[in-house]
Parts: C-alpha cells; sequence; structure tokens
C-alpha cells in the first residue's frame, strides 16, 4: 500500500489526521462508513449544545491513536517476523477505523435494540448473525470470552465481515482477526507466537485497561462538552506503550515513566463517568428516547411478526437496502435522523407524549435532587443505610408520590437510575513494566482507590411540584427508613 | 417484551447459592449466563453477560463485588446483604418467579471449577 499518499482529515481533538488514499478508497468513501457521521457520539447533547461529534470523527481519531500507538510498539524480536508484524499492524488499523462501522442511531442509548426481541423465543439478534459468519475456533473463543461485546461491536464486526470482504484483503489485512479485535475476543489458546501478538493488539483496541477507544473518547467528550477535565498527555501515554513478557505471554503494558498519565487517564473517566454520562438532564432524555422506541417496536409491528421494527431498523436489513416499516416509511442506512423522523411523525400521538419533551427540549418534570452530592446528602440525613435501598423499595416511589400529591398519576414520576455501562476501566488490568521480572498491575503499585461510582437514583416529579421538593424528598426517604 | 437478567443478578445468585465460594472466573459465569439462557429458551429471556454489563455491576455494587484477574470475587459485606434480603428485593426484582426458579436451578446444578 502507497502510505505516501494520504488524505489529510482537520479533527479538532488529534490535529491533521492522516488516512492513506487507499483507506479512504476501500472504507472512509463508503455508504456505511459516511453514515457515522449522523450517528451522534453520545447522549450528552441534550446537555451540550456544542457536542456534535460524530461517530465519524471519532473513528478517525481511534484510528490515528491506533497509528501512534503501533508506531511505539517495538516488533517484539522472536515472536513475530517483518512480514506478520506488519500484517498485525495493518489488521489493527483498519479494525481502528471500523470498530464502530455498525453503531446504532444514537449510540450506546440504542444499541441493545441489535440484541432486543420481542418474540418468546427471544434472541440476541446480533450476537447470533456474527456466530453465523465466523469459523469454528473463532466461535469457540467467542462462547469462552470472560464477558460478551457489546451489542454495537459485535454488530459492527459481522458488518465488516459482510460488507468489506474484498476490501480487507486488498489492503493486505486480516478480515477474522480485526473482527477478533473489534469485539475484544482474543485466542484463548494462542497456538503460535503470531496469535500471541494478536492477543495485545486485541487489547489495544478493545481492552478492559486503557486501549485506543476509550482515550479517543475520553478526550474527545471532554473537549465537545467543553469541561475543564483532567488532561490526559496521549503523546507521553503512547510513547510509554510496550509489549512486555508476562508468565502467560507477551502482554500490553506501559512503561513506569507513564504512571503519571495512566492515573489521569482513570482520574477523566471517572470525572466524564460522574458529572457527564450520569447527568441527570442526560439520563432523563436517554429514557424518554428508550421508552418512545420500545412503543414505536410495539406500534409499527404487526400481530405475526413482533420484532419486525427492530429487524427493519436495528438489524443488517436497512444496511442492504432500503428497507420499509410495516408498509409504511422506509430506512435505509439508519441514522439518528431518521429515528427522530419515525418519532416526529408519532408527535401528536397521545401514546408518545414523550415526543413533545424531546422536540421542545421542555422536560415535563424536573428531578428532587441534581447531583450524587446531594442524594447523599439526602440519603445520609436520613440516616438510611445502603441495605435498605433496593428495586423492590424504589418501585414503590412512584405510588407513594402519586397518592402524596393528588391530582397526579403515577406514571408522571420517574426512577431512574445513574448507569456505568461505558467508558469503564478495569485498574487491576493496567499493566505496567517497573523493571522487574514481569509487568505489575497498577492496582498493585498504587493500591485499589475507591470507586466513587456506586448505586445511585434519580427521582423526577412534574415540572409544577417543584416548589414541593423538600417534602417530596421526605416522602421518598420514608420509603426506605 | 423480552426479560433481562443483569450481570450483577446472575454474579448476586451464584453467590448465594454457592455459599462456601468467594470466587469465580467471570468466563465460568458467562457459561453458566449461557446455560441459563437455554433453559429458559421460549420464555423471551437474555442474559446480559457483555463487557459493559459486567464492569457495570462491579462499578455499581463496589461494595458487594470486586473484579480481580478475570474472577469475580465477593466483599465482606456480601452475607450481611444476604441475610438482609437483598438478593430478591434488589437484583430479581421484576423478574417473574418461574425465571428466578430456573435460573437458580441452573445455577445450583452447574459445577464450577475455581
Amino acid at each position: 500500500m502507497d502510505e505516501s499518499r494520504c488524505k489529510l482529515f482537520k479533527d479538532p481533538v488529534h490535529g491533521y489526521v492522516p488516512v492513506p488514499k487507499q483507506f479512504c478508497d476501500e472504507f472512509v468513501d463508503t455508504p456505511i462508513f459516511q453514515r457515522l457521521r449522523h450517528i451522534e457520539q453520545t447522549s450528552m447533547r441534550p446537555l451540550y449544545p456544542g457536542a456534535h461529534h460524530d461517530r465519524f470523527v471519532h473513528s478517525l481519531g481511534v484510528f490515528h491513536l491506533g497509528r501512534a500507538a503501533v508506531s511505539h510498539l517495538r516488533r517484539p524480536d522472536g515472536y513475530v517476523d517483518v512480514a506478520d508484524w506488519e500484517k498485525l499492524k495493518r489488521t489493527f488499523e483498519v479494525a481502528c477505523l471500523m470498530h464502530d462501522c455498525g453503531h446504532a442511531p444514537f449510540s450506546h442509548t440504542c444499541e441493545h435494540f441489535y440484541n432486543h426481541s420481542d418474540t418468546e423465543g427471544a434472541r440476541k439478534r446480533a450476537e447470533e448473525w456474527l456466530k453465523t459468519l465466523i469459523d469454528d475456533l473463532f466461535r469457540a473463543d467467542f462462547g469462552r470470552m470472560a464477558a460478551k461485546p457489546a451489542a454495537h461491536e459485535t454488530f459492527s464486526a459481522a458488518l465488516l465481515i459482510t460488507k468489506y470482504k474484498e476490501q480487507v484483503g486488498r489492503v493486505q489485512a486480516d478480515l477474522y482477526l480485526a473482527a477478533r479485535m473489534i469485539t475484544g475476543c482474543r485466542f484463548a489458546i494462542p497456538k503460535d507466537n503470531f496469535e500471541k501478538i494478536a492477543n495485545c493488539l486485541i487489547d489495544l483496541l478493545n481492552g478492559t485497561a486503557i486501549d485506543v477507544d476509550k482515550l479517543d473518547y475520553i478526550i474527545r467528550d471532554t473537549w465537545a462538552s467543553g469541561v475543564k477535565n483532567t488532561a490526559v498527555d496521549v503523546d507521553r501515554l503512547l510513547s510509554a506503550l510496550m509489549i512486555g513478557i508476562a508468565p502467560l505471554g507477551p502482554r500490553l503494558c506501559f512503561h513506569k515513566s507513564a504512571l503519571s498519565v495512566i492515573q489521569s487517564v482513570v482520574d477523566a473517566r471517572n470525572y466524564l463517568y460522574e458529572w457527564i454520562y450520569n447527568h441527570h438532564t442526560v439520563l432523563y432524555y436517554a429514557d424518554l428516547l428508550d421508552k418512545a422506541l420500545k412503543q414505536l417496536g410495539k406500534d409499527l409491528a404487526p400481530d405475526y411478526d413482533p420484532d419486525h421494527f427492530w429487524e427493519a431498523v436495528f438489524s443488517v436489513r436497512p444496511f442492504e437496502k432500503p428497507t420499509a416499516i410495516n408498509s409504511g416509511p422506509t430506512v435505509y442506512l439508519p441514522t439518528d435522523g431518521d429515528v427522530m423522523y419515525l418519532l416526529k411523525v408519532q408527535a401528536e400521538n397521545p401514546k408518545y407524549k414523550m415526543v413533545p419533551e424531546i422536540l421542545s427540549h421542555h422536560p415535563e418534570r424536573v428531578p428532587l435532587w441534581k447531583t450524587y452530592g446531594e442524594y447523599k446528602r439526602i440519603i445520609d440525613r436520613n440516616e438510611i443505610p445502603d441495605i435498605r435501598i433496593t428495586e423492590t423499595l424504589k418501585a414503590q416511589i412512584p405510588e407513594i408520590l402519586a397518592e402524596f400529591c393528588t391530582g397526579y398519576d403515577k406514571a408522571e414520576f420517574l426512577v431512574i437510575d445513574a448507569k456505568s455501562r461505558h467508558a469503564s476501566i478495569d485498574r487491576g488490568d493496567i499493566m505496567v513494566e517497573m523493571g522487574e521480572e514481569t509487568p505489575v498491575s497498577y492496582t498493585k503499585i498504587l493500591g485499589e482507590q475507591e470507586n466513587r461510582s456506586g448505586r445511585f437514583f434519580y427521582v423526577f416529579v412534574p415540572r409544577d411540584l417543584r416548589e414541593q421538593t423538600a417534602e417530596l424528598c421526605n416522602r421518598v426517604c420514608s420509603i426506605f427508613a | 417484551m423480552c426479560q433481562l437478567i443483569n450481570a450483577a443478578c446472575l454474579m448476586a445468585n451464584f453467590f448465594e447459592i454457592h455459599a462456601g465460594k468467594s470466587i469465580v472466573p467471570l468466563s465460568e459465569l458467562g457459561k453458566i449466563g449461557d446455560k441459563v439462557e437455554e433453559d429458559l429458551r421460549g420464555q423471551g429471556v437474555v442474559v446480559d453477560w457483555t463487557r459493559p454489563g459486567v464492569m457495570e455491576a462491579f462499578d455499581l455494587y463496589a461494595d458487594l463485588f470486586k473484579l480481580q484477574d478475570g474472577q469475580a470475587l465477593t466483599t465482606g459485606r456480601f452475607s450481611e446483604f444476604v441475610e438482609a434480603d437483598f438478593v430478591k428485593n434488589e437484583f430479581n426484582w421484576g423478574l417473574p418467579a418461574s425465571v428466578v426458579d430456573s435460573m437458580r436451578k441452573t445455577i445450583e446444578h452447574e459445577c464450577v471449577a475455581v
């Protein structure tokens, strides 16, 4: 491949991102990849209007970081020859670029619909699809994974295999290894040194520790929101990347000189988790969108085919050709805009009260508390032990508040849990080369650090009750007392 | 509508049933999750044993579970929570009794190498 001919993409986070012309021809300049321009990166736009970043620029960012990372990695002598190392690197670049190619409209808010089913014999549709495309060894390793990939990763890997087979071959990369990298599916029992080193690169794109995907979105989400988060010296971090030799074979690790940057990645992730991803406004709108889509799933499916809507929008079908939803609107290469269109059509339908809220950005409800800190103070002041705060009691909140506030229906009160589904980092899995015989786990060096997350929920009440929040908080606490 | 058994629910039920165990490889729990799904085929049940789902369980229930070298561990507080019926009231809440029964039977009968 002629690396001297590149297209330069101006990225506000990383500066100019050079992408080889052949990668543009084979991958970037294709309808499936360009679709990512219309998939928002996060659900935080209701909170930060400037957060218009999308999966397209994130994919380029991961490609950029991935190339920078492997350029710092020395070829492990005695493990792979030059030709194999080049193939591994090329495959890793393809995987970085295409890792989100199948991400769902509204990203993580809706990706679970790829595995959603309303039939009695519920199936994980994306997972089943991928399993039909891979060989026995890959399938066995997939089954052995400590935890399965996220739905969008499974779907993206399957989409790559189905739609980009020839293109991957033309850039001299390995299609199924790229799919393994996207899903984080390591070789459980590596048969040779090639597979041992491949496992390190799988971890570098999709591991439980620090990988280039997480690095890009931590930096990008911070930039797009405009918050003053802990700065991450990404150049320093990537230059410290190395393949160390652990008892079970080669292992991706960082040189000890990057310890401070590792800490800043962990801190930056925790900041985003606590103050951005779990902000009450972000969670509220994500909840409205989720409910609206589930309602569409019911209303737009004929009785004989309960999964019709999910198959029409959240499957490979609309990636192949324009697909009609129950003889109604047609969807092709589904994006945020398509989903918004389907919702707008329902704006005056009384079953879709959430749609005018989404469209006007005028929430009908307000939270009783707005931060984890306020929640903790309320719980502590009322001396409620953790052990008492259970889903069973939380489920009573809407009914109890509705009884207390005459004239309101329990459906007008909402309980929404804080979530922690993305951007998780297993600090124990970050390995550091300390000059000892083998790399050492980060937590063994600096000790366990208490995670500030933990269980936490918001209660949303009708807007015109906002003057009574103190009283309503007391009611909520009385349930747990 | 399909019923979702989340990772924390599977873990909590495992450690409650196998009270003598305080550590289990995640891959073993994943296999048990697959078996739970298989045994409940036809009842619209899926187990969310995805990496984000599993990591969420360790984040949200950091006071009960720890992740170490690809294995799930219980903390010292787990038995206190079990005694207070926390598994039933927190993790199994919202699941039909038949689903909980089937899941627990599967967990009980699965041999786990630790």
